[in-house]
């Protein structure tokens, strides 16, 4: 009788449905999503009042001046391929636990070796020379990286710091390459030879948006699926969670360390070969827009998820780029935008927070 | 019988889909020992927080005398005279005791001249109870059962009448429990204070409580008078129909193993350092045949924390060596699970296959998503006994009993050639436990070589077949598991023994041949 009133027990207390379960965690994820975004806004809103603009027609004008032309929505997608494949990155190494804030370096070291590379072999034929330049930026990417990782890896070196000074010394080098290197001859600017045609990106027809955009769209589901359904992502993650469990169960915790660098910095890298290639045909100093920082609070926005990276990154970019139509408009610094989606992505970590006390999910 | 100081109605707490508590009822007399008993997982420390504002119930009340209160946090609750002492203290290991006590305190005035007083009126609590510690030296040089005490002190400074205390014997030594028992006592008699506690050791409940209240998956089962009750009645009532399975001890001698080939061999190991500044662990020689399992038994502290390390490949010994017949076989069951044997925020399913997803090729689909798995998933948690019996539940939602089943259930069922299992049943129930006990056994049977390395002795002298004692880092005798060498082993445990027993000579020349 007792064996049967402790089966009935099991039951009754523990098969809530799963699918109910389900549901109302996406419930919430959106719930947070929607709150924090109305308090960002008023946020902004306050911000903008004591700073003394009118908070409704800057708003009218930021949305107006992405959507109303196309050279901005134009510039919103080139920008947002760097960004995307920099945050791509950073989720990954993100789910190691390994903070990696030097994908502007990445970028920009992978830009130099891919200048390098396309200036070197210009009479290649682009099928031979534009997968050369790419995978040119990738490695030069990862091996900046890689400083940081095997610096991390083998003397437990904090990744955070070292990926910032590599940062600082990644734009010396580029301003190195441009001015004496790689400078173009006779050229009065500090900047390198123009691409072959050959090492140029091809475009979409009649724009400027270039075929770097399908490189970062694919992207976005091979690193979710690798992140989440290959075994090597699982051990990213899992030395994320509990390197010393990971350690006992036979994860070489070190390779993985050092391989999550190199991928990210990668990734990195090739965003900046994908740029030089695709858009500025170049390189030239500050061809970066801040996209490593942006790539972070794209990566922490989407929660570290590849596929909610794909879409936020167009986003962030969007409010980034008219923030630049605000200021010609208003002149309000275009600073401004970054300083709401911090103040966004701020809301968004304590929204996290406070759901994984009050309902303890997530 | 007086009228019940506090009462709890109908309390009901849900945790997703897991309920800790269905509809509880309880009530604490004025001057009483009241034991919460239960397996882990059964909801008791659930309950004890509900009390103490710490968590808000779903549903149910709680009055204290005639009025109903509903704690907003556990300020509340103190100010109502309950204080609670929790299984991990809250002290700051820098400060000391008075600073650790002011810190909650809205006092005005110097704070010197306040914190001289709190010291003062610490001094007299202590010398009152006859506590014997004193508030002005650091919490870090003091010993867990000082640290309890100056948690009970805290108590008695607010002059708190009730106070709940969360398995409060589970990190004292023997003669400590002894203390805590007298004072226990001696605050009910004199002072009609009440005093609630979990626990989940049986013998703790009969020795010092006056009602115990037994939970069961959530819910209550009864609550009893103490007296006359028998251990039977109580395990009867906290496992329900699930007998405790003690297998009697498979009666093998030494000789009976294959001795020449010992699958584990450990030869003068020194490695780690100790406190003092000597190794950790000092020319350690052991073997371990196939079928053969053997305890290392000894007070906390002694070295076996570094044998575990060095045995688990965490740390590199300074000289000797370890050898393993077979390196690909080895299970093993780690003392502290949360930081070497399970990843709390995945899955069941997904901790089951961490070996598997050390290892396999790194581009491949991942050994979890591989057809048949999640089939073979669902029929090891149920061969393991975990509950809730679903794969995808995260461990961290499990409680400590199941957690260890997890990791039992990935390291046994590779059926290895070699079991290193270190503290296998701390903190856990009488049914878990025997769960584990059994495993082992089983594992044993199997021809597999076992080392448990266990603070609880009587689980030693319980599965295996001798008992190695260390004591400060060295090996000091090697008995065969049976009670007539208890003494010998107590004496050994407590640095009694000289180092070279009779036994010890015979095990020498069983290694030399």
């Amino acid at each position: 009788m007792k064996q049967n009133e402790s089966t009935a027990n099991r039951g009754d207390v523990t098969e809530t449905p799963k699918m109910a379960n389900k549901l109302r965690n996406i419930g919430i994820g959106f719930l947070r999503v929607f709150l924090s975004i109305l308090l960002g806004l008023i946020t902004g809103v306050v911000l903008l009042l004591v700073f003394g603009y009118e908070p409704i027609p800057v708003m009218i004008e930021l949305v107006r001046s992405i959507v109303n032309s196309r050279v901005s929505l134009i510039d919103t997608v080139l920008q947002a391929i760097p960004i995307l494949l920099i945050s791509l990155g950073v989720c990954l190494s993100y789910h190691g636990k390994l903070w990696n804030i030097g994908g502007e370096g990445q970028f920009y070291i992978g830009a130099v070796t891919a200048t390098t590379v396309a200036l070197s072999f210009p009479d290649l034929s682009g099928w031979i020379l534009l997968p050369v330049i790419l995978i040119a930026g990738f490695v030069g990417g990862a091996t900046w990286s890689c400083i940081a990782g095997a610096l991390r890896a083998y003397r437990n070196a904090n990744e955070t710091v070292v990926t910032l000074m590599l940062n600082s010394i990644a734009t010396f080098i580029v301003g190195f390459a441009v001015r004496v290197p790689l400078r173009e001859v006779g050229s009065p600017v500090e900047q390198t030879a123009r691409l072959s045609s050959t090492g140029q990106l091809p475009r979409f027809a009649g724009s400027r948006i270039h075929i770097g955009l399908i490189v970062a769209l694919v992207l976005v589901p091979v690193v979710h699926y690798f992140l989440f359904r290959t075994s090597a992502g699982y051990r990213i993650r899992m030395v994320g969670e509990k390197p010393e469990v990971s350690k006992a169960a036979g994860v070489p915790t070190r390779k993985v360390i050092l391989m999550t660098f190199l991928i990210s910095g990668g990734l990195a890298g090739l965003g900046g070969a994908v740029h030089v290639s695709g858009v500025t045909h170049r390189l030239l100093l500050g061809i970066s827009n801040r996209f490593g920082s942006t790539a972070i609070l794209v990566a922490l926005m989407a929660r570290r998820n590849p596929l909610l990276a794909g879409v936020i990154a167009f986003v962030f970019t969007a409010l980034t780029v008219g923030g630049e139509g605000i200021q010609v408009a208003f002149g309000i610094p275009s600073d401004f935008i970054q300083v709401f989606l911090g103040i966004l992505l701020l809301f968004v970590l304590a929204a996290d927070e406070f759901l994984k006390r009050r309902w303890e999910i997530l | 019988m007086a009228i019940p100081l506090v009462t709890l109605t109908q309390i009901t707490k849900r945790y997703g889909p897991v309920t800790a508590n269905c509809e509880v009822d309880f009530d604490l007399r004025p001057g009483e020992i009241h034991a919460l008993l239960g397996e882990n997982g059964s909801g008791k420390t659930t309950l004890m927080s509900i009390l103490y504002g710490l968590t808000r119930p779903d549903s149910g009340e709680i009055r204290l005398g005639d009025v109903v209160h509903k704690w907003r946090s556990p300020q509340d609750a103190i100010a109502n005279g309950i204080a609670m002492i929790p299984q991990q203290f809250r002290l700051v290991p820098s400060l000391t005791a008075a600073e650790n006590l002011i810190m909650g305190l809205k006092l005005r005035g110097r704070y010197g001249d306040r914190l001289r007083e709190v010291e003062n009126r610490l001094n007299e609590l202590s010398s009152q109870y006859g506590l014997k510690v004193d508030p002005s030296v650091r919490i870090e040089s003091l010993s867990m059962g000082e640290r309890q005490r100056i948690e009970i002190l805290r108590a008695l400074y607010h002059n708190s009448r009730i106070i709940l205390m969360d398995e409060p014997t589970s990190v004292l030594t023997p003669p400590e429990v002894e203390n805590l028992y007298v004072l226990l006592s001696e605050m009910i008699e004199r002072e009609q204070r009440s005093i609630v506690l979990t626990t989940h050791k049986i013998r703790e409940v009969l020795a010092i409580s006056h009602r115990v209240t037994v939970l069961r998956r959530g819910r209550k089962i009864d609550t009893v008078d103490a007296q006359g009750l028998t251990p039977s009645t109580l395990v009867e009532m906290m496992i329900g129909a699930r007998r405790v399975a003690t297998r009697s001890k498979r009666d093998q001698r030494r000789e009976d193993f294959d001795i020449k080939n010992p699958l584990i061999e450990i030869c003068s190991l020194v490695a780690g350092k100790a406190a003092s500044g000597l190794s950790a662990i000092n020319d350690v020689c052991l073997n371990v045949c196939s079928g053969e399992i053997l305890g290392i038994a000894g007070i906390e502290g002694n070295g076996q924390s570094e044998l575990e390390a060095v045995l688990a490949g965490l740390l590199e010994p300074t000289s000797g060596h370890v050898n393993f017949a077979d390196n690909e076989s080895i299970a093993y069951i780690p003392s502290d699970r949360n930081r070497h044997g399970v990843i709390p925020s995945f899955t069941v399913a997904e901790n089951l296959l961490l070996r598997q997803l050390a290892t396999a090729p790194g581009l491949g689909k991942a050994p979890i998503y591989q057809s048949g798995v999640s089939k073979r998933m669902q029929e090891l948690v149920e061969r393991y006994e975990i509950y809730p019996s679903d794969p995808s539940m995260r461990i961290r939602q499990l409680s400590g009993g199941n957690a260890q089943k997890v990791l039992l259930a990935r390291e046994l069922s590779r059926r290895p050639r070699i079991v290193l299992a270190a503290q296998p049943t701390l903190g856990l129930d009488v049914a878990a436990a025997s769960f584990v006990r059994n495993q082992l056994l089983e594992q044993a049977e199997a021809g597999a070589a076992i080392i448990v390395i266990s603070s609880d002795l009587d689980e030693l002298m319980g599965i295996c077949d001798s008992v190695a004692v260390m004591y400060a880092g060295e090996i000091c005798g090697v008995w065969p598991a049976q009670s007539e060498h208890l003494p010998a082993i107590g004496a050994a445990m407590a640095g009694l023994q000289p180092c070279i027993s009779a036994d010890l000579s015979e095990e020498v020349d069983r290694e030399t041949k």
